[in-house]
């Protein structure tokens, strides 16, 4: 059994291993115990592919610390971690502090892109860039800035949304909905160093968007994206909800 | 300051770790609402005291033991409260749960829930979660002589719940 789960020394597996050479009820003995371990693994594989549930994901996100006080460390940590690799994080209502908590990679996102987003009344909402952005660009416009919008759309609940990227720096994309004349975030993603995690069907390319976004554009869209003209009408009005 | 660092990559690491928490906590308590619960408590647990967790030591096998402290805690509680804890429908959750998987695998979970306590939490850590004895042993807080002898008895039901009655050994 210790032979099969690999956990004898080098001279002690060689013991084991004529030993099996000599005696074929050995061999099979321990090839049902290793053909028994192959079938746990691939039985309970499925369960680390199933979504997390947010109350888990926030309790990671409660504790008080002093959030922002050491940025500089943090991003000189960063910056030797860009793999493609994506985790994601649905934004709650009560769930700005998760972000601000959640990453390190966070905070050099936070920082690096001239603080694009920022907590309001619970929610996280956009500013500086990544608010004009969701603003003033159109879908699909290269903007001044490393900003892309996807799409746009009418959320179920009669608000307009908005996809986004963040191309250059601090690569993520997420989704963005206008509420009290303010971009509220309901979806963010960001990369993360290749670890042990499990999120490989969120490994992408590093332009465009997450599937976690676009499976909430899913969850969330009433009707088509707006096209080129409906885009212009409804940044005209400010993007308030035409209800 | 590095501290700050550090303990916020403790965190996405523990993030990282959360299918596999939830999939231990699962065999443990045979029930899915359980065990996110008890995973709930761990990570507040965790949390509290993430200045004990020695940094030379694996992560995953202290919030293992975090998760099973706290299912032990519960079924003591509850143990207090009343008697009817982990009765014959907990097994039973475990297979509605996952009625819609193949037979086969329905199987192995369904005999996985047959095992007593102890087996299974050995077989999860060292067969599921591919723990090293000495770490595994470290979790349960137990000699690795002991995990052994309840790996190899888990072992043995397993095999006997799974497998069709020994014929010839051919």
């Amino acid at each position: 059994m210790a032979y099969v789960d690999g956990e004898l020394d080098p001279s002690a597996s060689a013991e084991v291993q004529s030993a099996l050479a000599a005696d074929p009820e050995l061999r099979a003995r321990a090839a049902r115990y290793r053909a028994l371990r192959t079938r746990l693994q691939s039985a309970y594989a499925p369960e680390l592919a199933e979504p997390v549930p947010e109350r888990l994901l926030t309790v990671l996100g409660a504790p008080a610390r002093a959030a922002v006080s050491d940025l500089a460390t943090v991003r000189a940590a960063r910056t030797a971690a860009s793999a493609a690799r994506w985790t994601a994080m649905r934004v709650t209502s009560m769930a700005a502090g998760v972000l601000l908590a959640l990453g390190a990679g966070f905070f050099v996102w936070y920082s690096s892109q001239s603080v694009m987003m920022r907590a309001s009344d619970g929610a996280l909402v956009a500013s500086g860039a990544l608010a004009r952005s969701l603003s003033d660009q159109l879908a699909g416009d290269a903007g001044r800035s490393s900003i892309t919008i996807g799409l746009s759309f009418v959320a179920k609940s009669g608000h307009y949304c908005r996809t986004f990227s963040i191309a250059r720096g601090a690569e993520g994309s997420g989704l963005a909905c206008r509420r009290n004349d303010e971009w509220q975030i309901g979806v963010l993603t960001q990369p993360q160093a290749a670890g042990q995690g499990n999120e490989s069907q969120y490994r992408t390319a590093s332009s465009g968007l997450a599937p976690v976004v676009l499976s909430a554009v899913r969850d969330q869209i009433s009707g088509d994206p707006l096209d080129r003209a409906a885009e212009i009408a409804a940044r005209g009005r400010d993007w308030r909800s035409s209800r | 300051m590095n501290t700050i660092g550090r303990s916020e990559n403790v965190h996405e690491q523990i993030a990282a770790l959360l299918p596999r928490l939830r999939r231990f906590a699962r065999n443990l308590t045979r029930n899915r609402d359980d065990a996110d619960d008890v995973v709930q408590i761990a990570l507040e647990r965790a949390l509290s005291k993430l200045d004990q967790w020695r940094r030379d030591a694996r992560l995953d096998g202290w919030m293992f033991k975090i998760v099973r402290n706290v299912w032990i805690d519960e079924l003591r509680s509850r143990g207090r409260q009343s008697k009817i804890f982990l009765g014959p429908e907990a097994g039973e959750n475990v297979g509605e749960a996952l009625i819609e998987r193949e037979s086969e695998l329905l199987s192995v979970q369904a005999a996985m829930a047959r095992l007593p306590e102890d087996q299974r939490a050995a077989v999860s850590l060292v067969l599921i979660e591919g723990l090293p004895y000495k770490e595994a042993a470290e979790v349960l807080e137990i000699p690795i002589g002991t995990l052994t002898s309840r790996l190899a008895r888990g072992r043995e039901a397993l095999q006997a719940l799974l497998e069709p009655p020994p014929g010839d050994p051919t």
